[in-house]
């Protein structure tokens, strides 16, 4: 699995695409930040909060994140990466391993503009604000506005931005049996974008169902998950790092249960 | 010598259809096999079981001595295999295409980059991406993928499609070599018959998923000896004749009464004249011989598959 890995990490080097993406997210990141400081400068519109979203992490992964796994699995496909690894003996529960772990570093390498950006921002002490708006990177962005940050703060700061992180990578972790199944970018990045969409809509019905509530917390899309910040608690960001690895433990499981006799072709 | 692989009543369905009926074959090591069959008629299928990108329907898989699951993922590591069309990155060069597999298969130093490109003919193409490659240059860097880290068993799906004819001589002396020099196992299948003549030690047809034959170069050389074939209702008196008044031995009384007589090929109206001044009726005389070519369709069936 370890060879896996090193040839899945060279190949991501080598990927065009990937540095495209994370030219993406970087120019996102900025115009996220930048739009969130001038709403509250009332220099540009709060009508403007919307456009800004798109501009944000969870809409930025929630596409980008697709075409990550499409780069790093269906690709594979494409170019018979997967087909040798098999032929010349890597089991098929090493290549899943293999491109989960991958996939999972090429997301945060594509977040890590957000974070970076995040912080930056946060160290001005200026006031961000996005509208009600905010999920993410961007929540945590707007709810620690105007004030300048302590050092032990800053620490917490790095914490939750790595359980977000670990967050989005769970979320995201679907697309790992999506893309071994589907094998076809295109759908993976459609389907992920979908579902990514429902449970969005899907949030809005925790309040009147206690129990959806109860079953989505299990998931990394319910909970409080996405609307971290320095004022969390310790007990919420280690449940939501244990949600995360138990959810990407049962996409390991899925994945490994479809592709483990699927012929490869 | 070693077996290598053998295969036991390999049977594999897609969607209810069978691609592979109840195939048995044995590798030995230091041979070349050229597997042979029209298109669709399972030697892809059966690579692919070789390789674990599919699963036998039913049957077994031993590969260098070992059965089962985990055992054979195990074996696999000694196998190199080009399948279909040589997968390649297309945004990477040459080198960094083999540096990709070499870092796969955990072999260190990057000398053997080098060494293979060069043994394949792609040394001097630099920084010319793999999506820019000719199908022939395609095809020499998936061979030289499938060498990497000298594999005791090589199976190469189709390897001289789109090779120039230099292309061709150099993959077949460089199979040849490798079979010689690292007693290397080789399954190969091609649609270039006379080619595969040349380059194989060994051959198995296939047909709509069966076996029909394996025979080794000097059996089919035997098959497709040229020969005078002769019939006539009396083949014991025939043979005697051919001892008696041609004084040979080199002829043989095939199955169907028909005799092959291997002498006499340039002088066939000596071989006549004898035989009717013997008083052999003579229903047939005929100069025959058959390139593998020939073999392979009169074993699947005759011009009827052509």
């Amino acid at each position: 699995m370890y060879n896996l890995m090193w040839a899945d990490m060279f190949q991501l080097r080598k990927s065009v695409m990937m540095k495209v993406l994370l030219g993406i997210t970087t120019v996102s990141a900025v115009i996220m930040a930048v739009m969130a400081y001038l709403i509250p400068q009332e220099k540009i519109a709060d009508s403007m909060a919307g456009l800004g979203f798109m501009f944000s992490d969870v809409n930025m992964t929630s596409i980008l994140g697709a075409v990550v796994a499409s780069v790093i699995i269906c690709s594979d496909f494409d170019h018979k990466v997967i087909h040798h690894a098999v032929a010349t003996g890597h089991s098929r529960g090493a290549v899943i391993a293999s491109k989960a772990a991958v996939f999972s570093c090429a997301l945060a390498v594509i977040l890590l503009p957000y974070a970076v950006i995040t912080g930056i921002a946060l160290g001005t002490g200026s006031e961000f604000n996005m509208g009600a708006v905010s999920l993410g990177f961007l929540h945590l962005l707007t709810s620690k506005a105007g004030a300048a940050m302590s050092a032990p703060e800053v620490w917490k700061l790095l914490a939750v931005m790595l359980t977000l992180i670990m967050v989005y990578v769970a979320q995201l972790s679907l697309c790992v049996p999506l893309a071994l199944v589907l094998r076809r970018p295109v759908l993976v990045v459609a389907i992920y974008y979908g579902f990514s969409i429902l449970t969005g809509q899907l949030a809005g019905l925790r309040e009147s169902y206690p129990l959806f509530d109860r079953i989505s917390a299990w998931t990394p899309y319910g909970g409080n998950y996405s609307f971290l910040t320095l004022d969390t608690g310790a007990g919420e960001i280690l449940e939501a790092i244990a949600v995360s690895l138990l959810f990407v433990a049962a996409m390991l499981a899925v994945s490994y249960g479809s592709f483990r006799k699927a012929d490869i072709k | 010598m070693q077996r290598i692989l053998h295969a036991d009543r390999l049977t594999k369905t897609y969607s209810g259809v069978q691609s592979l009926h109840d195939v048995s074959i044995t590798l030995e090591s230091g041979r070349i096999y050229g597997l042979i069959g029209q298109n669709g008629a399972g030697k892809t299928t059966l690579m692919r079981l070789i390789t674990g990108l599919a699963f036998p329907t039913s049957g077994s898989l031993e590969l260098f001595g070992h059965t089962g699951e985990n055992a054979l993922q195990i074996e696999r590591k000694r196998i190199g295999a080009m399948i279909e069309n040589p997968g390649l990155v297309p945004h990477m060069t040459a080198a960094e295409n083999l540096r990709l597999h070499r870092i796969m298969r955990g072999i260190p130093g990057s000398d053997v980059e080098g060494e293979l490109l060069g043994l394949v003919g792609l040394a001097e193409t630099g920084k010319k991406k793999a999506k820019d490659f000719s199908l022939g240059m395609k095809q020499r860097l998936g061979i030289a993928i499938a060498l990497l880290g000298s594999p005791e068993l090589l199976i190469l799906d189709e390897p001289i499609n789109g090779l120039d004819p230099l292309g061709v001589v150099e993959v077949r002396n460089l199979l040849k070599r490798l079979c010689e020099e690292q007693q290397m196992t080789i399954l190969i299948s091609s649609h270039n018959l006379p080619e595969l003549y040349q380059t194989a030690t060994d051959y198995i047809i296939i047909h709509k998923g069966e076996i029909m034959q394996t025979l080794t170069l000097a059996q089919l050389e035997e098959r497709c000896k040229h020969h005078l074939l002769i019939r006539c209702p009396q083949p014991e008196k025939l043979a005697s004749v051919l001892e008696m008044k041609l004084n040979t031995k080199n002829f043989k009384v095939m199955p169907d009464q028909a005799v092959k007589l291997y002498d006499y090929l340039d002088d066939k109206e000596r071989v006549a004249r004898v035989l009717v001044e013997s008083g052999i009726i003579v229903t047939h005389l005929s100069s025959e011989g058959d390139s593998l070519e020939d073999y392979f369709i009169s074993t699947i069936g005759g011009g009827q598959h052509v």
